[in-house]
């Protein structure tokens, strides 16, 4: 058995890295490069506390309603005065407090961007990062398919700021989804195991759990495809053409709208549409959005449309955002460059 | 960690040593993958398909969802018990028809008429301690899982343990052992696994190999 009594004082917990000279210098490269895009655009800092009451984030995780881990995933520690306090595991969280309490009687669009580390505690043995530094910025008080045009060609810009050839963004809109499981009738506890199943595109476990439920065979067609709803504008009519509910409807012409807004960029062949894309963090209302890079094998940034998130600390305001992984863009990076 | 994928245009694929690395051949040749019989038979580690369009990498079956996860391979072949005690992120679009067998509980015939559910602490021996912890919370039952790596039967035969979780296909080996089947955990099969980030940087290429395996 290796022994645990011998204290080690050069080891570090499984997640955590130390970043030296060169790779501290990429690192840096694509955090610099990040925020100066946003900054010229007119995008202002906020720098948020690393650690504070613990309530934000379960409250960020019950504004979802749904499963998503992340209040699970919280380091959390007592002050001296027994108060529980949480170490920073999600920006947005804090940025919807910090918009709420601060921003309510602005009526004009804030863009703001942070730059900094979250906390989460993954489970060790997946090797999985446990501290994530992040990039990211969001838009608040427009809820305008302008806006989400926006986010997405500022992705654009970053990434082909650091000259990603063929990197991927994938579109997908909750609304679709939520539209469809409406329509279905499932129960709570059905729609919840629904969800996991078109999150690992598992067709054969969608298939027996549509077996089991008296929804229309229409729904149950509908349902059955999610996983292979992916591709260039054309899928879009491909999936009006499939469904009549008002939620999925709308939601697929706001993306049609919104492909009118970013096609003539030339790097938009880049962008596509998946709406089988179910997954992240709860609190989404609309557009959700990934992003990927060859070389590495997850993705590099995520975001998404958040309309009520804000409403849980006591003023409503829409919002957009997206962050970047700076560890996994600095990866890409070396990538490209080898 | 860095995750890294495979940075060419051709799809790489974990393949299973094993028993189920023969059926995987069959399946990918209906998807228009033919690798030829000499390097099928080899020992190298990484192959190539007839057309250069497809990496083949060997693995032990274990490994699969690892490879895949990670994306050194676009996609794999792994056995759903495999998969499942894994725990790893990646899309599973399609169970195939091969493979088939239980993950079942088992042990003596008169531990299961003496309810072995009521004591307060049962010994499990097997290879899948991930599965078998969830279970057992499931079912409320305190277990201590000893983790081995082969014949788990011998675990419960010599006294290590008092029942076992493990794969059973036939059941010819429980039966020669004296051991009978006490419940089934999870059914198992043949499954086609995707890496995340592949789905959205290979789409026309994956998406290509699963319509050919689901309409063969």
């Amino acid at each position: 058995m290796i022994d645990k009594q011998v204290k080690n004082p050069l080891r570090l917990p499984a997640g955590i890295k130390d970043y030296i000279f060169d790779e501290a210098e990429n690192h840096r490269y694509v955090e610099r490069g990040l925020t100066n895009l946003l900054q010229s655009k007119g995008y202002r800092e906020i720098i948020t506390p690393t650690f504070e009451y613990g309530e934000i984030f379960e409250i960020a995780t019950k504004a979802g309603m749904i499963r998503n881990g992340l209040d699970e995933k919280v380091y959390r520690f007592l002050d001296r005065d027994g108060n529980l306090l949480a170490l920073r595991a999600d920006f947005t969280a804090q940025i919807a407090r910090i918009a709420a309490a601060r921003f309510a009687d602005f009526e004009s669009v804030i863009k703001i961007f942070y730059t900094g580390k979250v906390f989460r505690a993954e489970p060790h043995h997946e090797g999985r990062s446990r501290e994530k530094w992040q990039v990211g910025f969001e838009i608040f008080n427009e809820a305008t398919i302008e806006a989400d045009a926006e986010a997405i060609i500022n992705i654009i810009e970053a990434l082909d700021y650091f000259k990603l050839s063929n990197f991927r963004i994938a579109i997908g809109h909750i609304g679709y989804f939520h539209g469809l499981v409406e329509e279905s009738g499932l129960s709570g506890e059905e729609r919840q195991v629904l969800r996991y199943l078109v999150e690992r595109k598992d067709m054969a476990g969608i298939a027996r759990l549509l077996a089991q439920t008296t929804t229309t065979a229409e729904v149950k067609k509908v349902l059955q495809n999610l996983p292979d709803l992916h591709g260039d504008i054309r899928i879009l009519d491909k999936a009006k053409s499939m469904i009549n509910n008002k939620k999925s409807l709308n939601a697929l012409e706001n993306l049609q709208k919104l492909w009118q807004k970013i096609s003539l960029h030339p790097l938009a062949p880049n962008v596509f549409f998946d709406l089988s894309e179910v997954e992240g963090m709860g609190y989404y209302t609309g557009i959700m959005l990934k992003a990927f890079a060859p070389g590495v094998g997850t993705e590099i940034g995520s975001g998404g449309r958040y309309d009520q998130l804000t409403a849980v600390f006591g003023t409503e305001m829409p919002a957009i955002g997206f962050s970047f992984d700076v560890h996994l863009l600095a990866s890409a990076r070396l990538m490209q460059q080898e | 960690m860095t995750i890294n994928i495979n940075r060419t245009e051709k799809l790489v694929a974990a393949l299973p040593k094993g028993k189920l690395l023969k059926p995987t051949f069959d399946l990918l040749q209906k998807a228009g993958f033919t690798f030829n019989e000499a390097d099928q038979k080899s020992r190298k580690l990484i192959i190539e398909d007839e057309n250069r369009a497809m990496q083949a990498l060997f693995v032990k079956p274990s490994d699969v969802p690892i490879y895949v996860e990670h994306g050194i391979a676009d996609f794999g072949i792994v056995g759903k018990d495999s998969l499942v005690e894994s725990c790893v992120d990646v899309f599973t679009p399609l169970e195939l028809d091969f493979g088939q067998c239980n993950l079942a509980i088992a042990g003596f015939p008169e531990d299961q008429d003496r309810n072995w559910r009521l004591r307060s602490l049962v010994r499990v021996a097997t290879k899948y301690p991930n599965i078998t912890r969830v279970h057992f919370d499931k079912l409320g039952v305190q277990a201590e899982i000893i983790s081995l790596h082969g014949s788990v039967e011998l675990g419960v035969l010599a006294g290590l343990a008092d029942v076992i979780v493990d794969i059973v296909e036939t059941g010819t080996t429980l039966k020669e052992n004296g051991l009978v089947v006490f419940d089934e955990i999870l059914p198992a099969m043949a499954m086609f696994i995707v890496n995340k980030a592949s789905h959205k940087l290979k789409l026309r290429q994956l998406d290509a190999v699963i319509s050919a395996i689901a309409n063969s």
